[in-house]
């Protein structure tokens, strides 16, 4: 695997995103949207646990919308092109890589949003920021695989979740479970065992996917 | 009539069966608090449990094979090994709820094993939907195979963390090893609990060759059909 | 009164059990039989064609 390739499909990417800014704008629209629509559900005011659960659950619908948009917009006659380019890893690779950064842009933003509305809960919120960073990560190796298989599939988007939603369910409870001890307040020693876990879910997640990617390129 | 060199394994797998119904209802079980005579379903959910993870892993080891070599064969023994695997996971859960009822007092509790379960059975509809999404043969049987694949991997690793991720729980087993400590088993109860995980694997196995079987046949017969066809119309 | 319950249920269950193994048997039966008529056919197809 090339990082010289792998760079210059990650600034493709990126150059792609910039261009269809509607692309990125609508996911934040929604998590903006989102995360108001839990505020006024809840009448403003949400307990502790409760805000976690709404904040993954939010953030992984945004990550299948987000990820999946990233297989679609790309049309079969441009992805034969970087076929006879670069390898299959290289290219998932990229994508990965891509969709991870993006996010955790978007797991940022979302945090803010939340603050905007419910002020922030976070007694570690160092904790928090690793965790979700990871989870992140975790996600798009995942979902990205996921996506592209339903991606070469009518009923995209309803594939994706139904392929993706237990796939990414074991990595969700876990980060779940971190992410409210770091509002708790819990402290590193504590939730250093699930950390763990987690960097072996992502780290298998990741390994599989690019293992695996190859044999969906083949078209 | 049958070939009973190579089917003799199916009937060792009735016998089994059977002995381990009547041992498993008659023979004497150690007396535990809470779940008391309940405890025989070990032979038959815990069993199906097992046999369920060992077809699904063939599965995989088939979708595997298919990516090396493409051959068709393996798709559709992957395919056979799933619907068994779910054949299982259902039976198992439905068990398990029934057993739920008589020893917690209700069908259904937030424990990770019986969530886990529900889990396998969601991942496992999603491959039969997958396949039901594509129509053209390679490339149903590649994206399925690759979904398998990773799957399965990712299903059993959730497994394996399991214990993990409860805190407490009041599903049997909790305590270091997914489903059982089966190095704490009873001697009495070994007697049966062996055959039955044997009896188990025979069935599943038996279940999924049977499907696949068939599922060959059909193909074989539909391409057949289609051959007709084509000369009928050339 | 309990012993004779359990006996039942368990004589029950054996019969339930054979009675699925009998139906098992019998698809063994028929898909063999179709296997093997496929395989015939498939021979001729290869002799005549």
């Amino acid at each position: 695997m090339s990082s010289n390739k792998v760079f210059a499909l990650l600034r493709k990417e990126f150059t792609l995103e910039w261009r269809q800014k509607f692309a990125i704008g609508g996911v934040l629209l929604y998590l903006v949207s989102a995360v108001f629509l839990a505020y006024l559900a809840f009448d403003g005011m949400i307990p502790l646990n409760t805000w976690n659960a709404l904040y993954w659950l939010i953030m992984l619908f945004a990550a299948m919308n987000a990820i999946l948009k990233s297989f679609i917009q790309e049309h079969d006659s441009r992805q034969m092109y970087y076929y006879s380019l670069v390898s299959a890893r290289d290219y998932i690779g990229a994508k990965i890589l891509y969709n991870a950064l993006l996010m955790i842009v978007l797991g940022l933003t979302g945090l803010v949003v939340f603050f905007a509305f419910m002020g922030n809960p976070l007694n570690s919120p160092w904790i928090f920021l690793a965790n979700m960073i990871f989870g992140m990560l975790g996600f798009a190796a995942v979902l990205t695989l996921v996506s592209a298989i339903a991606s070469r599939v009518r009923n995209s988007f309803t594939l994706m979740a139904v392929l993706g939603f237990p796939l990414v369910l074991p990595l969700l409870l876990l980060l779940i479970r971190v992410s409210a001890a770091s509002i708790k307040g819990a402290g590193f020693l504590s939730v250093a065992p699930d950390l763990l876990i987690i960097a072996l879910l992502v780290l298998i997640s990741l390994v599989l996917s690019m293992l695996l990617f190859p044999y969906i390129w083949r078209e | 009539m049958k070939d009973i060199k190579h089917n003799w394994w199916k009937l060792l797998g009735i016998i089994l069966l059977v002995y381990v119904i009547i041992g498993g209802l008659l023979f004497e079980v150690p007396e535990m608090p809470v779940i008391r005579q309940s405890i025989r379903n070990i032979y038959f959910h815990v069993g199906m449990w097992f046999g369920m993870l060992f077809i699904l892993f063939a599965g995989m080891v088939f979708s595997i094979r298919y990516l090396l070599n493409n051959r068709p064969d393996d798709d559709m023994k992957a395919l056979a090994a799933v619907k068994t695997g779910l054949f299982f996971g259902v039976i198992g859960l439905v068990t398990g709820m029934i057993w739920a009822r008589f020893t917690w007092g209700s069908f259904w509790v937030n424990d990770p094993k019986l969530n886990g379960a529900v889990l396998g059975i969601l991942t496992y509809l999603a491959y039969i939907l997958l396949r039901a999404s594509v129509d053209e043969q390679d490339k149903r049987a590649r994206l399925a195979a690759v979904y398998n694949v990773f799957a399965f991997v990712l299903y059993f690793v959730f497994i394996m963390i399991l214990p993990r991720t409860a805190t407490a729980s009041i599903h049997p087993g909790i305590d270091g090893n997914p489903a059982l400590a089966t190095g704490d088993l009873a001697p009495e109860m070994q007697k049966v609990f062996y055959p039955a995980m044997a009896a188990w694997f025979i069935i599943a196995w038996w279940l999924f060759t049977l499907n696949f079987r068939s599922d060959r046949l059909h193909r074989k017969i539909t391409d057949y059909a289609d051959i007709t066809k084509e000369n009928d119309n050339g | 009164m309990g012993e004779t319950k359990i006996l039942v249920v368990a004589l029950l269950l054996v019969i339930i059990f054979l009675g699925i193994a009998a139906f098992l048997l019998y698809l063994e039966k028929r898909i063999s039989a179709s296997e093997k008529q496929l395989k015939k056919l498939e021979k001729e197809r290869k002799k005549g064609g």
